[in-house]
């Protein structure tokens, strides 16, 4: 293939004396795959409603740690958060836990001015299921260890000086477990 | 600060980029190419194609409706008749822009982006003169040099890098787009060097998929997961040396490829079909992803798309295979692409083609 050897070394040799003829500077790229190039940097972070299809839209950036009251409103939370509590919640053994997201719907929840996520847990033995709001990642992950393991997952929750667990987390498994831990 | 909007509902239900293909026709006969017309036996037939002006109707609607960005594909988007009158009418459309400025969303007014994706036979200095005057951008495909013909049935790369040179020439953004398969793995380097020397501004590279007429080729083509990095690594050398940047078309599963290595080459691991583009096929059906051979509804229903369970499939991400549910990555993969796993494994969520048994 002589043609190709010659053409891959004078390429080679223009576009390193060319130092990249004028590339300039970083062109926006697309956030997700896309066979098109217009996908382009995200402008916005939209939510697509399960139930009525509609897209509402949130500012991009934010904290990516969680989905609650208080980073709802971070476009990245959502767009990490929500598929990660999705995943967590179908993955927990022992207790059904489904997910409402309409908050998030300004469809849906139009008056809602801080949307949370929500709950809807069902423990073996419960008549009705529970909702508990504010859920996020951790709160979810927390649950699905105390399922898997009592011990290990209340040792590994925050505590304060006096070796308490924290309040907020307790509140949080209490509602989803619907019981003391 | 109460006037900070944080939220709100979209023009519509629909993403803000809308890929149109304007005619089944085309002028190559590409080994690669998963237009679904193109295959045999999955049911998409050829019908009546939409008139220039219904195209028109369609575009000042999808303005209506939110869409920020057209992108005319086919087939040939070039053997369309009517396309340059097509492009004047959707260049003097406007449409609302929703954008994040210091943490909240604002809205401005102005006409939309255009992308032009062409295989340069048919282009004429009308078309570029055409881009020039609409900032449209021009995205070229070149699948080769040596190995260009052969993969196109017939063209001639030399065709493509002199339409490069011209629309660099005259101020014209261009793309080079390539389709990296086991016949031209081994010139890729020089292919995308060559393009970027004739003044291609950015890199899209996609990966053979199967899909359309690539199905009948699939095992000539398809690249396994080490020609995969090949691609890669190889497209990151050149684009470093060059200084240009570029992007990965095709969705790729996360636990095959570390995308933190490359700097310069955009890998995405997340599929967008029906979340940031959808299309719109020559007959005017709505279809989630171009690869798809599923069409929906006609654009003349186009609200009842929206609650579509095909396309719920796509905006819930409702087709993660179940050999990747366990996975740590989950959350911020699709397991590559659904459609390509669809045509080859029968269903969305049937595994990625890479990741499928080869016999």
């Amino acid at each position: 293939m002589p043609y190709l050897l010659v053409v891959g070394a004078v390429v080679l040799l223009v576009l390193i004396l060319a130092g990249g003829c004028g590339g300039g500077g970083r062109p926006p790229m697309p956030p997700n795959a896309c066979c098109y190039e217009p996908a382009g940097v995200p402008v916005n972070t939209a939510y697509v409603c399960p139930k009525c299809g509609q897209r509402t839209l949130y500012p991009t950036g934010g904290d990516v740690s969680n989905v609650d009251a208080a980073t709802c409103s971070a476009g990245m939370a959502l767009q990490v958060g929500l598929p990660a509590c999705r995943q967590i919640a179908s993955g927990i053994r022992g207790f059904v836990v489904e997910l409402d997201e309409s908050e998030f719907c300004r469809n849906c929840s139009p008056n809602v001015k801080k949307p949370q996520l929500i709950a809807v847990v069902r423990g073996p033995g419960d008549a009705q299921p529970r909702r508990v709001k504010g859920i996020g990642q951790t709160d979810l992950r927390r649950l699905q260890e105390y399922l898997r393991d009592r011990e290990k997952a209340l040792a590994g929750m925050k505590r304060d000086s006096l070796g308490k667990p924290d309040p907020d987390q307790m509140n949080k498994l209490r509602g989803l477990l619907g019981r003391e831990p | 600060m109460s006037d900070r909007v944080t939220s709100r509902l979209a023009p519509s239900f629909l993403p803000t980029t809308a890929v149109l293909e304007m005619t089944y026709r085309c002028n190559h006969a590409c080994l690669f190419c998963s237009c679904p017309w193109f295959a045999s036996g999955n049911g998409f037939d050829v019908r009546e194609e939409l008139a220039p002006h219904e195209w028109q109707a369609i575009i000042r609607k999808l303005c209506e409706m939110g869409v920020n960005n057209f992108a005319f594909t086919g087939g040939e988007p070039l053997l369309k008749e009517g396309l340059e009158e097509i492009v004047e009418f959707a260049a003097a459309c406007e449409t609302e822009f929703i954008e994040t400025q210091d943490g909240a969303l604002v809205s401005r007014r102005g006409p939309p982006n255009l992308y032009l994706l062409s295989n340069g036979k048919a282009l004429r200095q009308e078309i570029l003169e055409l881009c020039r005057k609409h900032r449209m951008n021009l995205s070229l495909s070149l699948p080769g040099l040596a190995t260009f013909s052969e993969h196109t049935a017939g063209g001639d790369p030399r065709n493509v890098l002199r339409w490069f040179r011209a629309a660099h020439a005259q101020g014209v953004t261009t793309t080079v787009g390539v389709t990296v398969t086991r016949k031209n793995i081994h010139e890729l380097y020089e292919t995308i060097a060559e393009a970027l020397l004739a003044g291609a501004d950015t890199l899209l590279m996609n990966r053979f998929l199967p899909g359309g007429r690539g199905i009948r080729y699939a095992r000539e083509l398809e690249l396994n997961v080490a020609e995969i990095g090949q691609m890669l690594d190889t497209a990151e050398k050149v684009l470093r040396t060059a200084n240009r940047y570029g992007s990965v078309g095709t969705e790729l599963p996360k636990c095959i490829v570390d995308a933190s290595r490359y700097e310069r080459l955009k890998v995405g691991t997340r599929c967008s079909a029906a979340l940031d583009f959808f299309v719109i096929d020559p007959s005017g059906y709505v279809r989630a992803c171009n690869h798809s051979p599923v069409r929906l509804n006609h654009f003349r229903e186009i609200e009842q798309v929206k609650l579509h369970p095909y396309w719920k499939r796509f905006t819930q991400k409702d087709y993660l295979p179940r050999s990747c549910a366990p996975c740590s990555l989950a959350g911020q993969c699709d397991g590559g692409c659904r459609e390509a796993a669809h045509i080859v494994g029968g269903q969305p969520d049937s595994p990625d083609p890479v990741l499928m048994p080869k016999a």
